[in-house]
C-alpha cells in the first residue's frame, strides 16, 4: 500500500510509525551465517523487507599487486544493488552512491580488522543488496561482520549499525525507506566493546543540540544488534557446544 | 573477573566478547589484550579455561603455514630450477629441484619436468616462511616426496590436529586398523592408499567424521569401532 | 562447511590423484557425490523470492544457486514487432558465487548464459509478448530478467535457465493507466504476466568425460569435462541448442541427449509446476 509522503508525517506527529512500531523498535531482524558454501565467509541480514547478502573472500593475493601493503593486509568493499532490488530497475553498472557507499562500509570495518596478521594479502568483501527499503548500508555492515568472523578473520570487535533519524523532535531507529525520505537520516556503526564509533553519517537537518540524544538512541539500538549478531554466530557452533556441557 | 565455566565444560566464543577483567592470566590462541587489559577473543573459537591459562581454539580460518608443518602440495608451474606447489595458501611454495632430487641439479642437461609434472601431488615439509612470502618446501627427510594413487581428502585445516590426535593416538589407530598409508598435510589435505577403493572410502567417511565431530569426547573410541566394522564388512561382503 | 570446494575447485584444476579418483568412479558408472551418471540433483524453486520485484524466484540445483528476478517498465516497441514487448535476460557476475567472477560488467561466461537461457525461453514463444503490448506501435511493456548466481557448484546454466522459468511463472505485471497521453505503471494493481503453459521450456545440460556422458555436472566434473551440450526442449521441439567447451563432440552424443532430454521432460516439468503451486 502507498502511503503519501504526508501520511507518513501525519504519523510521525503523533508518535507513530507506518508499520506500527513505536519510536525506538527496530524493524523484525533475521541473520544467518554460512550461506555461500564456495565462500570462506557469508551472511544473509535482512532488517525488516530490506536484505543484503554479503559474501567474505580471502586473506587472498592482492590483486592488482600495488596495492599490496607490506605490513598489513587491504581490505577491498564493494557494495552493489541488485537491479531488482529498487522499485524501478537499478542499472547494473556502480553508481556514484555505490561507489561512496563501498568506501563508507570499508571504513566502518576496517578499525574492527586486524589486517597485521595477514601483511601482502587482501581480504574482499562484497555486499549485494537483494532487496532496498532503507538502511541496506547498515545491513551491509551487519552482515560483513558476522561473515568476516565466520571466515575466521581475526577481529577486535564486531561492528554492529543502525540508521537513526530525526524528525520534528522525534528521534526513531532504523528507518524504512518511507522515513528516510522525510527524516534525517543519520546512519552509523560502533564497536561495541570499545564503545568507539566507525561510521556516522548524516543528511537532512537536524538541530546541534540533539546530537547527544541521537548518538545514544543509536548505541542502545546498536548494541542489541551486537547481541543478535554473536547469537546467530554461535548458533551455528551449536551442536559443538550442546556436546560439550556447554550453553 | 573470568567468565564462569564449569570445570570440565568449554564454550564458544566470538570476537569482541570480554573472557576476562584483570591482569595475571596467561592467554592462548585467538586471544588479544582489550581495554584495560582485559582479556578478548578475537575469533570464533572454544574457550578453555585452566585455572590461569585462558586458551581460545579458533574454530575456522584460512590455513596459515608454519616452519616444520607437513604439507601435501600440488605442482602448478614450475621454473627452470624449482617448482610452484599449491598447498592451499594465499601464495604457492616452492620446492627447488636440487632439494627434492637430493643432489645438485643441471638445468643444461636436465629438464625440471622430467622429474615432478604439473598436477603431480607432494608430500613436503615447509622449511622456510616468513609473513607476507611465499613459502619454501623441502622434501630432504625421510618419507616425504611425490605420492601416487590412492586419494585426496580435504578437510578443514582447523580440525587436522584432531585427525592426528594427541600424540598421534587417533592417526595411529586408524592406519593400524585398515592398513592403509596416510599422509596428514597441515593444510587439510590428506592422503590415503590403502590395498582396495573401499577402504579408502572407509578412511575418508572416518576422517570426515572426525571433522564434523572433532570436540566431542571419546571420538577415538567410536571411529576405531566403526573401522573394526567397516573393515569387518569389507572382508566378508566384496 | 566449505572445505571441498575451498580445496581443488578454487584452484581451478585438479591434482592427477582426483582426476584419477574421479576417472575410476566413472568407470564403473558412479560419481564421487553418489549420484548415477545420468541423475540431476535436487532442483528446488523458491518463486516470490523478492517481493518488491515484479518477479523473482530463488533456485538451488544442488548446491548450486541463483535468484532470478524480473522488474518491468514501459518502452517502445522493436519497430518490425509494433504489437509485442520485448524481454532481455542478463546475468550479472559478482565474485558473490565463484572467486573466479570479477568485479564489473559481465564476463563471458555470464553472457554465454544469459543468452543461452534467452534462447531456449524466446524460441520456445513461452512469453506472450502481444499480451504485453499496451498502445500498438507506440508503447508496450519490457521485461528485464535479471540471473544473479549466490554459489556456483557446477551447472549455473540450468539453474539460472530455472529460476528465470520460476520467475516468470510467477511474475506479475503493474496495470497501466494513460495520465495526460502517457502510459504510466500503477505499481500496487497486478495482473498475472501471461505465458503459454503448453510452450514451457526444459532444458538441461550434459557433459562428455572420456566416453561417458553425465547429466548435471558438479564444478569439480566441469574441470574434467571435454565439452558440454545444453540443450531445450518445448512441446515435443528443441528450441535450443549449444555446445560448449574445448573439445570436438560426437555426432552420437548429440542425438543421444536429445533423446534423453525428450524423455526426461515431462518429469521435470511436473516437479517445476508442483513446486510453484506451493
Amino acid at each position: 500500500m502507498k502511503l503519501s509522503r504526508e501520511h507518513v508525517i501525519e504519523l510521525l506527529k503523533e508518535g507513530k510509525r507506518i508499520d506500527g512500531r513505536s519510536l525506538l523498535d527496530p524493524r523484525p531482524i533475521q541473520m544467518e551465517v554460512g550461506v555461500v558454501e564456495r565462500a570462506e565467509g557469508s551472511a544473509i541480514v535482512a532488517m525488516g523487507k530490506t536484505r543484503v547478502l554479503c559474501v567474505v573472500r580471502g586473506p587472498m593475493e592482492c590483486v592488482p599487486s600495488y596495492l599490496a601493503d607490506p605490513e598489513k593486509a587491504v581490505l577491498d568493499v564493494a557494495y552493489r544493488m541488485a537491479t531488482f532490488s529498487t522499485e524501478e530497475r537499478k542499472s547494473p553498472s556502480p553508481s556514484r552512491r555505490e561507489i561512496e557507499l563501498s568506501k563508507v562500509i570499508r571504513e566502518a570495518l576496517e578499525p574492527a580488522l586486524m589486517l597485521d596478521r595477514y601483511p601482502r594479502m587482501m581480504i574482499r568483501v562484497y555486499c549485494l543488496v537483494l532487496q532496498a527499503d532503507g538502511g541496506t548500508r547498515t545491513a551491509s555492515i551487519n552482515a560483513a561482520s558476522v561473515a568476516l568472523a565466520y571466515a575466521g578473520i581475526p577481529m577486535r570487535d564486531l561492528v554492529a549499525s543502525v540508521a537513526v533519524g530525526y524528525y520534528d523532535g522525534r528521534i526513531l531507529v532504523d528507518l524504512n525507506a518511507a522515513e528516510d525520505d522525510i527524516c534525517a537520516d543519520i546512519p552509523m556503526a560502533m564497536m561495541p566493546a570499545y564503545n568507539k564509533i566507525t561510521l556516522i553519517q548524516a543528511d537532512h537537518i537536524f538541530p546541534v543540540d540533539k546530537i547527544g540524544d541521537v548518538l545514544k538512541v543509536g548505541v542502545n539500538a546498536m548494541k542489541k544488534i551486537y547481541e543478535l549478531q554473536r547469537e546467530t554466530l554461535k548458533k551455528r557452533y551449536i551442536d559443538i557446544a550442546r556436546e560439550l556441557g556447554g550453553e | 573477573m573470568v567468565i564462569r565455566l564449569k570445570k570440565s565444560s568449554v564454550r564458544i566464543v566470538v570476537p569482541g566478547e570480554v573472557i576476562a577483567t584483570g591482569q595475571n592470566y596467561i592467554v592462548k590462541g585467538a586471544v588479544s589484550k582489550g581495554l584495560d587489559g582485559c582479556v578478548i577473543a578475537n575469533r570464533i573459537g572454544l574457550l578453555k579455561i585452566k585455572g590461569r591459562e585462558i586458551t581460545v581454539v579458533p574454530l575456522s580460518g584460512p590455513y596459515i603455514p608454519k616452519r616444520g608443518d607437513s604439507v601435501i602440495g600440488i605442482v602448478v608451474d614450475f621454473s627452470v630450477v624449482y617448482w610452484l606447489l599449491e598447498i592451499n595458501y594465499v601464495w604457492r611454495a616452492r620446492l627447488d629441484a636440487s632439494d627434492y632430487l637430493k643432489r645438485p641439479f643441471d638445468a643444461s642437461r636436465e629438464r625440471i619436468t622430467d622429474h615432478l609434472k604439473i598436477g603431480e601431488v607432494v608430500y613436503a615439509k615447509v622449511a622456510h616462511i616468513e609473513r607476507g612470502m611465499a613459502p619454501i618446501l623441502s622434501c630432504r627427510e625421510k618419507g616425504y616426496g611425490k605420492l601416487e594413487g590412492g586419494r585426496l581428502i580435504s578437510i578443514n585445516p582447523v580440525k587436522i590436529p584432531r585427525v592426528i590426535g594427541v600424540k598421534s593416538t587417533m592417526l595411529e589407530s586408524i592406519k593400524r586398523i585398515t592398513e592403509a598409508d596416510i599422509r596428514v598435510g597441515a593444510n587439510g589435505i590428506i592422503w590415503v592408499k590403502a590395498e582396495r577403493p573401499e577402504i579408502e572410502e572407509l578412511v575418508e567417511y572416518a576422517i570426515k567424521k572426525i571433522e564434523r565431530e572433532a570436540h566431542i569426547a571419546g571420538l577415538t573410541k567410536r571411529i576405531q569401532k566403526e573401522l573394526m566394522e567397516g573393515m569387518r564388512r569389507i572382508h566378508r561382503g566384496k | 562447511m566449505a572445505n571441498e570446494f575451498l580445496s581443488s575447485v578454487r584452484r581451478g584444476f585438479l591434482s592427477n590423484i582426483e582426476r584419477m579418483s574421479i576417472l575410476s568412479y566413472l568407470e564403473k558408472n558412479k560419481r564421487l557425490d553418489g549420484r548415477s551418471l545420468l541423475e540431476m540433483r535436487e532442483l528446488r524453486l523458491v518463486p516470490n523470492y523478492i517481493e518488491k520485484a515484479e518477479g523473482s524466484c530463488f533456485v538451488s540445483l544442488g548446491k548450486t544457486k541463483i535468484i532470478a528476478g524480473i522488474k518491468v517498465s514501459i518502452g517502445s516497441p522493436y519497430p518490425d514487432t509494433p504489437n509485442q514487448g520485448a524481454f532481455i535476460v542478463n546475468m550479472e557476475t559478482m565474485p558473490i558465487a565463484s572467486p573466479s567472477f570479477e568485479l564489473g560488467p559481465p564476463s563471458e561466461p555470464g553472457i554465454e548464459t544469459a543468452r543461452v537461457v534467452d534462447r531456449g525461453i524466446r524460441s520456445a514463444e513461452f512469453i506472450d509478448l502481444e499480451s504485453l503490448c499496451i498502445e500498438p506501435g507506440k508503447s508496450v511493456y519490457l521485461l528485464f530478467i535479471d540471473l544473479y548466481p549466490i554459489d556456483d557448484n557446477g551447472n549455473l546454466v540450468d539453474a539460472a535457465f530455472y529460476s528465470a522459468i520460476g520467475a516468470l511463472l510467477t511474475a506479475r505485471l503493474p496495470k497501466v493507466e494513460i495520465e495526460e497521453e502517457k502510459p504510466v505503471l500503477i505499481r500496487d494493481e497486478t495482473v498475472p504476466l501471461k505465458v503459454r503453459m503448453e510452450n514451457l521450456p526444459i532444458q538441461l545440460t550434459y557433459g562428455k568425460i572420456l566416453n561417458k556422458i553425465i547429466l548435471d555436472p558438479t564444478n569439480q566434473e566441469e574441470l574434467l569435462i571435454d565439452y558440454k551440450i545444453t540443450m531445450a526442449i518445448a512441446r515435443g521441439n528443441i528450441v535450443g541448442i549449444q555446445k560448449s567447451g574445448k573439445g570436438a563432440a560426437d555426432i552420437d552424443d548429440i542425438i543421444f541427449v536429445a533423446n534423453d532430454l525428450k524423455s526426461r521432460a515431462e518429469k521435470i516439468r511436473q516437479n517445476i509446476l508442483a513446486q510453484i503451486k506451493k
